[in-house]
């Protein structure tokens, strides 16, 4: 399929698909004031620029070879977990896509970090995919920024595909300005022996809706979908997750840690599923929220399909409060109650950022994080 | 200069655990408090540092002259206190050096920063002295710590923090004989004249290390006996019956 068939096909879908609505299980607890959406009838690419910049392309500069390796990642663009209107619509922007293309067996040191500063009063896309050659090692990161202090919509897709034996890290940082609206479909395809993780981090927007996707479908896969967010005053966010097993031995972890301040409110609702032929499957599903006060709502919707036998699965979600105890342990030592619970709260949310075992990584994620904290007002 | 705690009540829910507790810790000096299960030490070291489960319904506590009652847990410690927990809390995520960096932090006066190589220089030196691994400033505090470690970690933040009066709480429970030599290194080399030091333990043993100038007996929310360590061994030799004699 050429990129104008793609585009085309994607126009037709945006526009034969209904609105969500209510009744559709994965807007249940969604918020469906979609505001802007209805009305958007074209995407705009995000401003975006790029350090380390040495693999990756624009789609509409590939050799044949590289269109080869896009095709299959297309066709598996489309979002499954309840937006797939307004995904279609921003693949219908295919010309403005990324796509990283990095060998086999190639080694990167320095992760590529692309900036996207989403532009106000507009609906802006990001589209990236990426193609991880057989025993390549590297990482990617996200930033989404606005480029003013107004309003946007954004919808931003990235498509991870991996061939054998690679280690691929992702991270997406969202600190957009804090009256938008963004929705990401982050679909991560694990090769044999692969070992892919996909984190996000959300500070930012009024609303953010997040879906994730892991298929693994070749043995021995693994892939590690991990979230942070920090929500407050009346952010939402909306977190859909799916953690897909075709073949034996795969595995996947995922830990969503929420903390939640004031009146904000998110909903995790998550899927693992197992094929019948996918013996020896272990896939783990752990959603934490931290109510930071007592007016925020967190809502959760683990959930589990088991088609076949020896599979070590788990999932669970646990909503508290810090433990008096804890903050009582810090008091003792000086620390007063205020920082007392920050660093509590951090210490939360820093475990999942550990798990993206890369220091860089692990920095960046850092700061984004503790950019939000020093902005927070704790009752 | 002394710690002063002077008919001291307190009860939690309905239960009053303390029932009138007299005890002076002058500093320079290292006092012992022994007693069977439940007797209330624990409880006293805790209202001592501020928890807020207790309440305490009369008497007083005052450090130096000054009322430790009216301030509250952070500022106690401050202010001057330390109490090693006898089970000390695990704080997920929180790593070991930043949280005595923010402990140390909070005795700096506003806009002042702490000098992070000489923080890292001492912590390092303190950590050789009590033969710690150095790893252990990167992990989460105490967060799957043995027992014996999670002691020694509490005798690191007490050498860190420098306090004028520090009370530990069974320390030596659980510890093998040479982390028990090590924590007890750790306590004499703190031994000074202007620092005082509660003791709280089952065992004499501790106090072979540990030469007590005082040892307490507690039992019923009460300091019942009062005298030289020839107590620890008269307890250590009859046990507690011989309080009924
Ligand atoms: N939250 C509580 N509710 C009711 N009773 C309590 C509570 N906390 C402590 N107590 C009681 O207070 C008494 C004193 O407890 P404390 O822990 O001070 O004893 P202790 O002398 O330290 O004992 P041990 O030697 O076993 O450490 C005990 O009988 C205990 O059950
Ligand atoms: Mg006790």
């Amino acid at each position: 399929m050429t990129l104008n068939d793609f585009k085309a096909q994607k126009l037709q879908e945006f526009d034969a698909l209904p609105l969500p609505s209510r009744s559709e299980e994965n807007w249940r607890f969604g918020n469906l004031k979609q505001g802007k959406h209805e009305t958007i009838e074209s995407f705009r690419a995000a401003d975006t620029s790029v350090t380390n910049a040495a693999f990756i392309h624009s789609v509409t500069d590939l050799s044949d070879d590289q269109l080869k390796r896009l095709a299959p990642l297309l066709e598996k663009s489309g979002a499954t977990l309840g937006s797939p209107k307004v995904t279609a619509l921003a693949l219908s922007n295919i010309e403005s896509a990324l796509f990283i293309d990095i060998p086999s067996n190639e080694i990167l040191e320095e992760p590529i970090i692309i900036d996207y500063s989403v532009i106000s009063a507009s609906a802006n896309n990001t589209l990236l995919f990426i193609h991880a050659g057989a025993c390549s090692q590297f990482s990617v990161v996200e930033k989404y920024t606005s480029n003013d202090n107004a309003p946007s919509t954004t919808v931003g897709v990235t498509i991870i595909h991996s061939e054998a034996s690679a280690t691929v890290k992702h991270l997406a940082i969202q600190s957009v300005q804090e009256e938008s609206r963004i929705t990401f479909h982050h679909r991560v395809d694990g090769g044999k022996d692969s070992n892919i993780s996909s984190c996000i981090l959300n500070t930012g927007a009024a609303w953010a809706r997040s879906e994730a996707s892991a298929y693994l479908n070749e043995n021995g896969a693994h892939a590690n979908l991990l979230s942070v967010s920090v929500p407050n005053e009346n952010q939402e966010y909306d977190q859909r997750t799916f953690q897909s097993h075709a073949s034996p031995h795969t595995t996947s972890d995922l830990l969503y840690k929420n903390s939640l301040y004031d009146k904000a409110k998110t909903v995790f609702s998550g899927l693992i599923f197992v094929e019948e032929k996918a013996h020896f499957t272990d896939a783990y599903q752990t959603c934490r929220n931290l109510l930071m006060s007592d007016t925020t709502e967190a809502n959760s919707m683990p959930g589990l399909e088991i088609n076949a036998d020896q599979v070590k699965c788990s999932h669970g979600s646990t909503s508290s409060t810090i433990e008096e105890e804890e903050i009582f342990y810090l008091k003792a030592r000086g620390i007063d109650p205020q920082t007392a619970k920050q660093m509590i709260a951090r210490g939360f949310l820093i475990e999942v950022i550990e798990k993206l075992s890369d220091e860089k990584l692990e920095t960046l994620a850092t700061e984004a994080l503790d950019q939000k904290l020093a902005q927070l007002r704790l009752g | 200069m002394s710690l002063v705690i002077n008919n001291l009540h307190a009860k939690i829910a309905d239960t009053e655990i303390l029932k009138g507790v007299n005890l002076e810790i002058p500093t320079g000096e290292i006092h012992a408090i022994m007693g069977p299960n439940g007797s209330g030490k624990s409880t006293l070291s805790k209202i001592i540092c501020g928890h807020e489960d207790y309440e305490v319904t009369a008497g007083t506590i005052t450090m130096d002259g000054q009322d430790v009652l009216e301030l509250d847990v952070d500022e106690r410690s401050r202010a001057g206190l330390f109490l090693a927990f006898q089970y000390p809390m695990e704080v997920p995520g929180v790593s070991n050096a930043n949280f005595l960096r923010a402990a140390l932090q909070a005795r700096l006066p506003k806009g002042e920063e702490i000098d992070a190589v000489k923080f890292y220089h001492t912590m390092y030196e303190k950590m050789d002295f009590l033969e710690m691994d150095r790893k252990f400033t990167g992990r989460a505090v105490n967060e799957g710590f043995s027992g014996g470690e999670k002691k020694r970690n509490e005798i690191l933040q007490m050498m860190m923090l420098d306090p004028r009066y520090c009370l530990l709480d069974e320390t030596d429970s659980g510890l093998d004989i040479d982390a028990l030599k090590v924590v007890a290194k750790g306590v004499n080399s703190m031994r000074a004249e202007n620092r005082g030091f509660l003791l709280i333990t089952h065992y004499q043993r501790l106090l072979d290390y540990i030469k007590p100038d005082k040892v307490h007996v507690m039992a019923d929310g009460q300091i019942v006996r009062s005298g030289g360590f020839e107590l620890a061994e008269t307890l250590e030799a009859e046990g507690y019956d011989f309080l009924k004699s």
